[in-house]
């Protein structure tokens, strides 16, 4: 049984109606705009990052790297007028672990949708470990609804990867929705893990610019035009 | 009579050499050679084999050349790795449509020149012209192919792609001096904006002055980043981070290439050579040197003078065969040279429209 879009159900009506699995295709449009956003931040800090340790004359070092980057995305999420929170914040009693710190991110909340902002581990979701990060990854979503692909009950968890080359020069977005997460790569599980266009691929071309205008052009009347045909 | 020049401008304007014309209507080059400098003239039989094979009719070849449209900046292409068979072959196309144009100006009443010609700097000019074109001093221009024409400037696009070049111009004769642009075809709209700016940036500040080629030309090319993206404007939009994404968004705005902006900020010193570098890295990494992405494909630019004048000697009483006639061209010929200056649906006629489709597909035999 399909259920219509408006209709009203209740708790009892949407879970037996089985599983709701997010898709890539529906969710990306409705956030499109915090992924330009995001891209953009990202494509200023990541060479910013990188400039801090050519100043000081050192290679750069892996795991302050995306430390930097998020600092300075940061700031400039804040300016824009999101509410982001440094994830070490969130979670103090993970942050000790060393290994833990490289994929550490930001996270916050757009259009309904809480996202967090990673380093991709090779393309690939973060292992969560513990903690808040865990239970963020860990959504019950399955287990509640079958709604249509454009529902506009269901805000799942989701996370903005983002990757470097090997020259630390940025490289691409992706955007996923986990499933699963523990402490091993084994149970990391996503709904999607799909690379996103660039933010300048996204944007919309405004034709009304050059649309209209055109030339005058004056014939001369007979008696004053000069004969060449 | 038969004249000798009309024969070589219908080889070079097919592209051919006098061998491969010789080729073609079973005689040797010499005998091509001779009809061209006059010694010889053709049977009537040649003659009309060798507008058969030309697309021109055999009355183009009984009409005396009696200007000869200049080579203007084209010529500075002569040192580059042009070869004068292509580089005459542009030529012709435009002295060919030019002839036409010519004539058919005398009907009208054409927008009087205003571009300056000038001897200040490259900056100052390029401020100059667009005072002169009445274009306020820093926002971008719209389209600049018809802002040019109103300003009594004309622009032939031709129909064929000319390799390594995308415009040139020059000063020419049409009542009285005027500057004429002549674009190639196939380009995208950011590149035939800068391409325009920049001849006219020759035709402004090159008319009296010349230096050397290679000083003239990057004059002309900071005279079109000058005049597209005014200094004042570029430094209160340009802000840091600069980006990929916020150069794409300029280019949206400003009708330019992300390479042309990106090459202007760092001309004004807004982005370091570091950031400059690290830019381009990433336009490569992403093939975006070569084509940019898609979905900032600027609205296609089509010069429009040309075209009024056609639909309204043309257009509405009358076909494309006459347009042929006048110019002395087959049908398909004279709907292959003016099919970059007409709408897709064609000319408006009464009974018949230029089918592009054929056009495309017309061979040179």
């Amino acid at each position: 049984m399909k259920i219509i879009k408006g209709e009203q159900l209740t708790l009892a009506q949407i879970i037996t109606k089985g599983c709701y699995t997010p898709s890539f295709e529906d969710i990306f449009p409705k956030v499109k705009p915090l992924i330009i956003m995001v891209n953009q931040y990202l494509e200023g800090a990541i060479p910013r990052a990188k400039e801090f340790f050519e100043t000081q004359g050192k290679s750069i070092d892996r795991y302050l790297f995306p430390h930097l980057v998020r600092f300075y995305v940061k700031i400039q999420l804040e300016t824009a007028g999101f509410s982001i929170q440094m994830d070490e914040e969130e979670e103090p009693e993970a942050s000790y672990e060393f290994e833990r710190l490289v994929n550490n991110g930001l996270s916050g909340s757009y259009n309904g949708f809480r996202f967090r902002i990673l380093k991709a581990d090779k393309g690939e979701l973060p292992i969560p470990f513990s903690g808040a990060k865990k239970r963020y990854y860990n959504q019950q979503l399955a287990l509640l609804l079958d709604l249509p692909p454009d529902s506009e009950l269901v805000r799942p968890n989701l996370i903005i990867l983002w990757e470097v080359n090997t020259k630390y020069d940025f490289h691409q977005l992706r955007l996923a929705c986990p499933k699963s997460g523990d402490k091993t790569r084994d149970s990391v599980e996503a709904y999607f893990n799909e690379p996103v266009p660039h933010a300048a691929e996204l944007l919309k071309a405004q034709e009304s610019r050059l649309a209209e205008e055109d030339l005058d052009l004056d014939i001369k009347e007979i008696g004053q035009e000069v004969e060449n045909r | 009579m038969i004249f000798g020049d009309r024969i070589r401008q219908a080889r070079e304007y097919c592209g051919l050499t006098q061998a491969e014309l010789a080729r073609k209507v079973g005689v040797n080059q010499s005998a091509i050679a001779h009809l061209e400098s006059g010694r010889n003239v053709p049977t009537p039989d040649l003659l009309a084999d060798i507008a058969e094979k030309t697309g021109f009719l055999a009355s183009f070849f009984e009409k005396e050349l009696t200007y000869e449209f200049p080579v203007g900046t084209l010529a500075f292409r002569a040192r580059s790795s042009l070869t004068a068979k292509e580089i005459n072959q542009a030529h012709q196309h435009a002295s060919v449509l030019f002839e036409h144009v010519q004539k058919m100006a005398e009907r009208f009443f054409i927008p009087d020149v205003k571009l300056p010609v000038t001897n200040e700097g490259f900056a100052k000019a390029a401020a100059i012209t667009r005072t002169a074109f009445g274009i306020s001093p820093n926002t971008p221009i719209g389209k600049l192919l018809i802002t040019s024409e109103k300003n009594g400037i004309f622009v032939l696009a031709l129909s064929i792609v000319l390799k390594k070049i995308d415009a040139f111009s020059t000063w020419a004769e049409i009542s009285t001096e005027r500057p004429v642009i002549v674009i190639s075809s196939g380009r995208p709209s950011d590149r035939i904006r800068f391409s325009v700016a920049h001849e006219l940036g020759h035709l402004v500040m090159h008319k009296t002055v010349i230096n050397r080629v290679a000083e003239m030309e990057r004059d002309a090319d900071k005279f079109a980043a000058a005049f597209l993206l005014p200094e004042k404007a570029m430094r209160y939009e340009v802000h840091s981070p600069v980006t990929l994404t916020s150069i794409a968004r300029l280019k949206l705005r400003w009708g330019v290439s992300m390479q042309a902006l990106i090459h202007r900020a760092y001309d004004l010193d807004i982005i370091t050579n570091r950031q400059y570098r690290y830019l381009f890295e990433q336009l490569s990494q992403r093939g975006w040197r070569v084509r940019e992405p898609s979905n900032l494909n600027l609205p296609e630019e089509k010069p429009r003078l040309v075209a009024k004048m056609i639909e309204q000697l043309y257009g509405n009483s009358d076909t494309i065969q006459s347009l042929a006639r006048d110019m002395g061209l087959s049908s398909a010929r004279a709907g292959e040279l003016i099919k970059e200056h007409i709408e897709k649906q064609g000319i408006p006629t009464r009974d018949y429209r230029v089918n592009l489709e054929q056009l495309q597909t017309y061979s040179h035999n």
